[in-house]
């Protein structure tokens, strides 16, 4: 089967996975990314000796999906009514897909890879402090940091346990670029649910100026695209089949997926 | 034995438990180490990794995966209170300040998410893949009660199987969970391991049941949150569940859930609760609990792990506060 068929039908198992009719009544459906799938997808298969990729990836990806719920959470503000329930069963679904990584792969009897997941999630919640609650003088390159490992903390260090580490530098990048991309949306007010958006809060609790940070994200977005024209594609023919494959998906948009490519009309690279 | 006996004799256990818990939540990162070393001060009767020491003894309690069970037990029951407090909006939990309360509500998730990543990572020390399946599908039923309890908040029209089924799932499993795994990580034979698991279950819906009854008979003093906290947020506990049976309470806590929280008269609906015999029935579905739990205990080899049992299912199924 397609590479691309294989992830759009794991995709669609991890959304039967974490269906909760009673949950799908007051909540959105959790978003799966797929970049996120597809890069787990093709890190197991790089690997080559895990047999049920399929449930690995699915752990994976809704153990993240977990962590990214928790981060709706809105703050102290005292709700009533629908939005006080939406809080609550928000905070549960969360709780729900953490146990269910955990749960598919008790099923494998794969206890090293639940080591390895919990632990990956005990430093990302570490940084997701750090980037909130800085204990030193801050600056934008500090949040930047945080920013980049938290984006993609679980597969970067599932990589690293799998000893691919050729390819972490290339997916932090994409993620990141995804995220900088996606906050500044929400700081140009494109898009609404700004509570999801890291940044904004930090403009939020620190003086920092907003219209700083979205220069920076700008130079940062640039940074990464010239970093990614002068070092990463022209040595793509050298690279293994699988993350010559991922590139051309970061770069590329895919048809057969159905998320909004973001890079779309951002990053125009030619072979 | 007394129950201050029986915990003298965990005493050193229960250090050692309680030294190993500090050490693995140690982080580089002031308050969110801060908020965890809250938590564990904030201490409770630590009856998960009680109930996980004296199961072992009917093996081998030496086993190092025994306190690993332990510690792995008490963690997930922190980390699932610290959300918990989320979703009540909790600000006091045994008389001091939650971890939302003191922080914000995004410090108690990453707390809770950080607790329980470290709860599942001490537990991959136990190389017993059966122990994960127990201990994974106990978190996913736990999780889906959770969710099973705001969906019936306020609903009067619920039965007495919904809220046996939740208070299962709440509270029981967990407590199951630790005299099963307590018993299989000291390696006792399937017989002793099933029927510590049964034990585990009645209690827990005992425990619980209590729990519910304290909720509208103890004092915000002893509870460490103000009385009638259940009601209050819409929860039906078995008291209530009773109390509904009669016309008038019925339509007085309709009332309540109906109109606005400030201005209902929420003494007004505790007095008939209270009044309506919902206390007394409750007392008796724990009473039927109880006696399985003992009863159980008679078809396990009798010594003095077994009368320890017995003392911590009649202090936990008859306790006061």
């Amino acid at each position: 089967m397609p590479i691309q068929d294989e992830v759009v039908q794991i995709y669609h198992k991890i959304q039967k996975k974490v269906n909760h009719p009673y949950l799908n009544r007051y909540l959105p459906k959790p978003a799966v990314d797929i970049d996120k799938v597809l890069t787990l997808f093709l890190l197991f298969k790089q690997h080559g000796s895990y047999k049920n990729i399929e449930q690995y990836v699915m752990s994976v990806m809704i153990a993240q999906m977990g962590l990214d719920t928790h981060e709706k959470i809105t703050k102290n503000e005292k709700l009533k009514g629908l939005e006080l329930k939406q809080r609550q069963l928000t905070v549960l679904s969360g709780d729900f897909y953490s146990s269910l990584y955990y749960y598919i792969l008790a099923e494998q009897k794969d206890i090293q890879m639940v080591k390895w997941i919990s632990q990956a999630i005990q430093e990302l919640n570490i940084n997701k402090m750090h980037f909130f609650y800085a204990e030193n003088d801050a600056n934008i390159d500090y949040y930047f940091d945080h920013l980049r490992q938290i984006e993609s903390h679980l597969i970067i260090k599932l990589a690293e346990r799998l000893g691919i580490n050729d390819w972490t530098d290339i997916i932090a990048d994409f993620f990141f670029l995804k995220r900088l991309h996606l906050e500044r949306d929400y700081l140009d007010h494109t898009r609404e649910d700004t509570h999801t958006s890291y940044i904004y809060h930090i403009i939020q609790d620190t003086d920092i100026d907003k219209r700083k940070f979205i220069e920076q994200i700008e130079n940062k977005m640039n940074q990464i695209r010239n970093k990614w024209s002068m070092d990463i594609l022209p040595k793509k023919q050298i690279l293994s089949k699988h993350l010559g494959y991922l590139i051309d998906h970061f770069t590329k948009e895919s048809p057969s997926f159905t998320r909004t490519t973001l890079l779309k009309g951002r990053i125009n690279y030619a072979d | 034995m007394t129950i201050a006996g029986i915990y003298r004799t965990q005493k050193r256990n229960l250090k050692e438990i309680e030294q190993v818990m500090e050490n693995l939540l140690k982080t580089n990162h002031t308050t969110l180490h801060q908020a965890a070393v809250d938590l564990l001060r904030a201490g409770g009767k630590r009856i998960r990794p009680i109930l996980v020491m004296l199961s072992a003894e009917f093996g081998n309690p030496n086993h190092e995966d025994v306190k690993k069970a332990a510690v792995t037990l008490e963690l997930i029951h922190m980390a699932s209170l610290v959300h918990d407090d989320v979703v009540d909006n909790a600000n006091l939990r045994r008389g001091k300040k939650t971890v939302k309360a003191t922080w914000d509500n995004r410090v108690a998730m990453y707390t809770g998410d950080y607790i329980f990543a470290h709860s599942i990572e001490h537990m991959t020390g136990v190389h017993l893949p059966y122990a994960h399946q127990l201990v994974s599908k106990a978190i996913r039923d736990i999780s889906l009660g959770e969710i099973e309890q705001i969906r019936h908040l306020y609903n009067v029209d619920q039965h007495l199987r919904h809220y046996l089924l939740r208070i299962k799932r709440k509270t029981a499993l967990l407590i199951a969970l630790s005299c099963q795994l307590g018993a299989l990580t000291a390696g006792c034979s399937h017989d002793i391991v099933r029927k510590l698991y049964y034990f585990g279950y009645f209690i827990g819906m005992s425990y619980q049941i209590i729990d519910d009854i304290l909720d509208f008979v103890g004092t915000e003093k002893q509870l460490g949150k103000p009385a009638g906290s259940d009601l209050k947020q819409g929860n039906i506990t078995l008291p209530t569940l009773f109390a509904l049976s009669i016309p008038d309470v019925r339509q007085r806590v309709v009332s309540c859930f109906e109109s606005n929280n400030e201005q209902a008269d929420w003494d007004g609906a505790i007095q008939l609760v209270k009044q309506s015999g919902g206390i007394e029935y409750a007392e008796s579905i724990n009473e039927r609990y109880l006696a399985k739990a003992l009863n159980i205990l008679k078809s396990l080899p009798q010594n003095q792990v077994t009368e320890n049992l017995r003392k911590i299912a009649k202090y936990l199924g008859k306790r006061k506060y």
